[in-house]
């Protein structure tokens, strides 16, 4: 189907706005006589509160309030486990658990007030890492949870045992991930304002306005979730990183308890410190195989850590349990995860959801299996990729897929068969393939309404033919919105300039989820079509009556309606909507598709799946173990490029994410504390360091999507950590990352590792 | 904390008292007082000293004003052709806007271990000359750092100009920053190395290292192996090895304290080996 | 409290101001209304407060305000406004160099600065200018694109 917007090339809508400097980010917002809020948070690991004297912080003057667990209700919340509290109460569990916060006039009276609550703690053994923290006489983050297991499963399908006897050749492998940051470069922060009548307003860079009053604000509070009207303020950033914003409760506890706005905005340090990172793991992999390639079945052993509290951290394990059985055709698998509680940063969900660490482990391991099947990587995947119309293992039905295209371009475009030939003296190639929901099931059960993931829209036409959407989904500047804009002038033919997507808004706009797991270009994509062919319709009939032309013979063209057989007989749209007196408005709704998986963990948990392989080039200082990547090469199956722009955008910004992640980042936990508090300690890739990035698109045109689009945010990241190892294992004969980050020193070990597995 | 902008180096060193701190480019200072790291009661600003900021060539030395910034460094034509390590610690430096602030003097006075000019400038026998209301003195690098963050300029003393020895034609020098990014990071280890070659023969052979130990110092026992040598790979390897034998590295979030030590004798090697237009044992 | 009154131009506008002697210069910009220089590390290590502090692109948190007096600062918003676009501002629209749009402010003062210096950049170059600005979202890659043809719009508008 020809089109005339969707699949080319265009600006952000909210580009002009953002490169001049005029977005009103949440540090930006001015609200009239606000006060600040700031938190205490805890300098120990694992420390019993014995006793909290506030009265000195509340009798300086210009403090509004102090609140701690002297003050507030018991009301313990959590998506999956009720495990977390506004306030710490009868102990703290990390570096920078909110033990108290304060309003006050200004942020020197803030910190003074801080400094004059007195805690008295009884430091207590610190539980820092997962393993020893299973141990039987291991001191316990939270004293009801008996050897620290948050959650635990174990899950056999498909005949694990006989595939692995009957194999040709088995391989095992162990892989440990770190603990990296989203590091958006806005640091987090919300604003609320009280009102007399009870409810309260917040703002915030929020990348789910709907969900943080249903499963934070208004348990926490004993309020319901209509009582707060949330509004987004654009993220400068968020990956993930935005979706349990605890700023949002200080700052809505504070306005209520002071009775006056306050803004609470983290510093750097402390989204460093107290935020939601990304889940770090140890993944065991055993597999199975045929001589020929063929992969008989794999067992996976999985120990993540929790942190001290839950969140969303049991449905990021589950995700890297499973995910990467799907994108080959495994025809038997036996999994097992732990999450374990620490007294480490609570960790949660960043792009990717869990898949970059599965994803990185389970492709190194491919590569090690090639190797010793003495087959090229590559070829191997191809061997056992998924295809369009397979139901995989765990009950996944893949609606498209054009993953195999996607590595034959990165093969082709690489010159891989000649590099894969040399090799071995420092420098190489080496690439990965990755499988990603668009949208997940699960989330509906644990965040949504009921057990649908839906979304809605509403596009409103005005008189001067303007367009405005409203939708629940929130962009976080990936250019979500920009999205919606142009599904929706493709359908109802007015030019894409005219339209506006205002930052999401519990005061007036449909339900959404929000934006997370890759959901938003299909979901709310299909929800904001829907409603642009409402609209479109509405505009139809109204014109029908004032042209006095039958609807069905008339069309939109660039913002004009017209008849058919005669295109000088219009009105602009604009005139159309005027001449009726009021707006003209489309409704659109749209249920994902797919299952809640059952208890063991089967079913399609999301409407369809979008892939993509990575390929990188890497020179290897082999004295220094100092990685440079050369170039990367990709391919990606995002269904149907909606706007071509936005999505190489994804892509390369992705592609640089992850490589930053592979190479660089660690918030760096000693004994309890992280080391990596600011951006020259937690360093995340500059502009020197972005790599030449070749890619392409390859469209399976999904049934779902609309226009054919699925999800494209997530692929883009997941693969090129193990890309990178890959390439790094070919280009030194055999150095095997299998702890991140791909660090100097963790080269030149495995480097040394390789050598004396040769020699001896 | 008071703030009094110094119209010359008169005025800046009478207002230096305890507790007073000169501030020019500000790129150290500024977010260590913002953050508490330090403490100080008043800032003498001395950005505007424009009689400090100067490079020039004079009685056959190079005389860098102390609030030459590092960009003024890698616009120096005198500075990339008779001081190359300084210039190529330059363009390693931060990112640009830093380097438009941050001053040559300031770097030194910051007292980081992984100070990026500290090992060239060593390495080019630098000496820093001080003024106080006592006078005026002259310290050669390798004494001003004293310890971890401590140098020996007292507190009412400002830096003045740092003076190097230009390179020669026929002298040999090489530099290189271990780092974990391409920019805008803290040195896991910095090298600079200059043999002045009389002849064929090393006649004098400094080796400047950074974040290898508490303080930026002189690797005075490779140096050894090197002075009044003719450099081969005997000379390389002891070198090399006394170096990485001199380190006192710490563990940190950037590396191991072996892995610095390590690669404290690999880039003494390979600079060395780079100075001399001799191949690397391994493709670099 | 020591407090000072110092004066700077800001996008040609005369501002006087009282600053805190230990004020940043971010800090005391972002209080009188200049929003646009964006908060983040506040040491110098992200670049997203980047301003021309008489015409030089420096980073406003690493600065005492009070050392900026008598100077002239242009932010973003003294480059170009939504009406008046800089070239480097509109090629950023153009090539989707910009997503969130929290870096873009800092980014456009250091590409200003580098084409004020470089008409005809090479990749490296931009690469090297920008290097002090970290962008999360892009990849760089498309900042670098559009930096490379707003020198190209530049050299051809002065030709014509």
């Amino acid at each position: 189907m020809s089109t005339r917007v969707v699949g080319r090339p265009h600006p952000i809508i909210d580009a002009v706005e953002k490169v001049s400097g005029a977005t009103v980010f949440i540090n930006d917002l001015e609200l009239p006589g606000a006060l600040t809020g700031m938190a205490l948070r805890s300098p120990h690991p694992h420390a019993r509160i014995l006793n909290l004297d506030t009265m000195d912080a509340e009798r300086l003057p210009g403090v509004a309030v102090v609140l701690s667990k002297n003050n507030t209700p018991d009301a313990p919340f959590g998506i999956n486990h009720k495990d977390e509290a506004a306030f710490c109460r009868e102990k703290v569990r990390y570096v920078g658990d909110e033990v108290a916060a304060v309003a006050a006039v200004d942020e020197e009276t803030a910190r003074e007030a801080l400094s004059l609550i007195r805690v008295e703690y009884e430091v207590l053994p610190t539980v820092a890492d997962p393993f020893a923290a299973q141990e039987p006489d291991a001191p316990l983050v939270h004293d009801s949870v008996a050897g620290n297991i948050a959650n635990e499963f174990h899950i056999k399908r498909g005949g694990i045992d006989e595939a692995f006897h009957a194999a040709d050749a088995t391989f095992a492998d162990e892989f440990h991930t770190h603990l990296a940051h989203q590091a958006y470069i806005e640091p987090t922060g919300c604003a609320a304002q009280w009102h007399p009548d009870g409810k309260i307003s917040v703002w915030g860079c929020l990348q789910s306005v709907f969900l943080i009053r249903t499963f934070m604000l208004g348990p926490v509070m004993g309020m319901s979730a209509d009582d707060f009207r949330v509004t987004q303020t654009k993220p400068g950033g968020a990956f993930g990183g935005k979706l349990d914003v605890k700023a949002a409760l200080m700052a809505a506890m504070l306005s209520r308890a002071a009775e006056k706005p306050v803004k609470f905005m983290m510093s750097l340090e402390e989204d460093l410190i107290a935020m939601r990172p990304r889940m770090p793991v140890h993944i065991s992999l055993e597999s199975a195989w045929k001589r020929d390639g063929t992969l008989a079945g794999k067992r996976v052993r999985i120990v993540a850590e929790n942190g001290a509290y839950s969140s969303l951290s049991p449905a990021i394990m589950s995700s890297i349990a499973l995910r990467t059985d799907n994108l080959y055709k495994t025809p038997a698998a036996e999994i097992q995860g732990k999450l374990v509680y620490t007294n480490i940063i609570p960790s949660g969900q960043m792009r990717g959801f869990g898949n970059v660490q599965a994803t990185y482990a389970w492709e190194s391991h491919l590569d090690n299996v090639a190797d010793g099947l003495g087959l090229d990587p590559a070829d191997l995947r191809l061997k056992n990729y998924t295809e369009k119309g397979d139901v995989s293992l765990h009950g996944w039905k893949i609606a498209s897929c054009a993953v195999a295209d996607a590595t034959r371009h990165v093969v082709r475009e690489m010159d891989w068969k000649a590099k894969r030939a040399r090799g071995g003296e420092g420098r190489g190639v080496g690439l990965a393939s990755c499988i990603h929901v668009s949208g997940n099931k699960g989330f509906s059960v644990e965040l949504g309404p009921d057990d649908t993931d839906p979304s809605s829209g509403v596009v409103r036409v005005d008189e001067e033919g303007k367009v405005e959407i409203w939708s629940g989904e929130s962009d976080l500047g990936q250019g979500a919105t920009s999205v919606m804009a142009y599904i929706a002038s493709e359908v109802m033919g007015i030019p894409v300039d005219r339209f506006k997507v205002p930052p999401t808004d519990t005061g007036y706009m449909p339900f959404g989820m929000g934006a997370f797991a890759s959901r938003i270009t299909l979901i709310g994509g299909n929800a904001v079509k829907i409603a642009a062919e409402d609209a479109r319709r509405n505009l139809l009939d109204a014109a029908a009556e004032f042209m006095e032309i039958p609807a069905d013979e008339l069309e939109i063209v660039e913002g004009d309606v017209r008849a058919k057989a005669l295109p000088e007989r219009k009105m602009t749209v604009g005139e159309v909507v005027s001449r009726t007196g009021s707006v003209i408005e489309g409704n659109g709704k749209w249920l994902a598709g797919g299952d809640v998986l059952d208890k063991e963990k089967y079913g399609n948990p999301s409407t369809t799946y979008s892939f993509s392989t990575h390929g990188a080039e890497v020179e290897v200082d082999m004295e220094t173990g100092v990685v440079t990547v050369l170039q990367v090469c990709c391919g990606h199956d995002p269904g149907r490029v909606i706007n071509r722009l936005g999505a190489e955008g994804q892509v390369e910004g992705g592609v640089v994410q992850g490589m930053s992640f592979a190479m660089m980042e660690g918030l760096a936990p000693l004994e309890g504390h992280l080391r990596g508090r600011n951006f020259h300690d937690y360093l995340i890739a500059t502009s020197m360091d972005a790599p030449p990035i070749e890619h392409d698109f390859f469209e399976s045109m999904d049934p779902y999507g609309p226009y054919g689009a699925k999800g494209l945010a997530e692929v883009a990241i997941n693969p090129i950590t193990a890309a990178i190892c890959n390439a790094v294992y070919h280009a030194t004969g055999g150095a095997r990352i299998r702890t991140l980050p791909v660090s100097p020193e963790r080269v030149l070990e495995a480097i040394e590792e390789a050598r004396n597995q040769n020699t001896s | 904390m008071e703030f009094l902008r110094a119209a010359s180096v008169d005025e800046a060193l009478a207002a230096a008292r305890d507790g007073a701190a000169f501030v020019a480019g500000g790129t150290n200072l500024v977010p260590d007082v913002l953050f508490g790291r330090k403490k100080i009661s008043r800032a003498v600003d001395i950005s505007r000293l424009d009689e400090l900021r100067y490079i020039e060539e004079a009685d056959g030395k190079i005389r860098i004003g102390a609030l030459a910034t590092v960009t003024d460094l890698l616009d120096s034509d005198l500075i990339r052709t008779a001081a190359s390590p300084l210039h190529e610690s330059a363009l390693e430096f931060a990112g640009p806007l830093v380097r438009n602030r941050a001053s040559v003097a300031g770097n030194l006075m910051d007292a980081s271990p992984a100070a990026d000019l500290a090992p060239p400038l060593l390495a080019q026998d630098a000496i820093v000359e001080l003024v106080s209301v006592e006078g005026e003195r002259a310290l050669p690098l390798s004494e001003f750092f004293l310890d971890y963050r401590k140098t020996a300029v007292r507190p009412e003393e400002l830096v003045t100009a740092i003076v190097i020895d230009p390179l020669g034609a026929e002298d040999r020098c090489a530099y290189y920053k271990l780092q974990l990014r391409r920019a805008m990071a803290i040195a896991v280890v910095g090298v600079a190395v200059v043999l002045r070659m009389n002849r064929g023969v090393c006649a004098e052979a400094v080796i400047g290292l950074g974040a290898v130990a508490a303080i930026p110092y002189r690797a005075h026992a490779a140096e050894a192996h090197l002075r009044g040598k003719e450099i081969g790979e005997v000379e390389i390897e002891s070198a090399a090895a006394a170096a990485a034998d001199s380190a006192q590295p710490i563990d940190d979030v950037r590396a191991s304290a072996s892995y610095r030590r390590k690669m404290c004798g690999v880039l003494v090697r390979r600079m060395l080996r780079k100075a001399m237009g001799m191949p690397q044992t391994v493709a670099v | 409290m020591n407090t000072y009154e110092i004066n700077m131009r800001v996008n040609e506008k005369d501002e006087t101001l009282d600053v805190q002697g230990d004020e940043t210069l971010l800090r005391a910009l972002r209080r009188i209304g200049y929003v646009e220089v964006k908060l983040s590390c506040e040491g110098g290590d992200c670049g997203a407060c980047a301003i021309l502090l008489d015409g030089v692109a420096v980073n406003a948190c690493l600065m005492f305000a009070a050392q900026a007096d008598g100077s002239e600062v242009t932010t973003v918003r003294g480059i170009g406004t939504e009406d008046d676009l800089h070239p480097v501002q509109e090629q950023l629209i153009e090539k989707g160099g910009v997503q969130c749009g929290f870096c873009t402010p800092g980014v456009v003062v250091s590409a200003k600065a580098l084409l004020d210096e470089n008409a005809a950049p090479s990749r490296e170059d931009i690469q090297r200018g920008l290097a002090g600005n970290l962008c999360r979202c892009t990849g760089y890659k498309k900042i670098f694109e559009a930096v490379s043809a707003a020198a190209r719009q530049m050299r051809e508008g002065d030709d014509s």
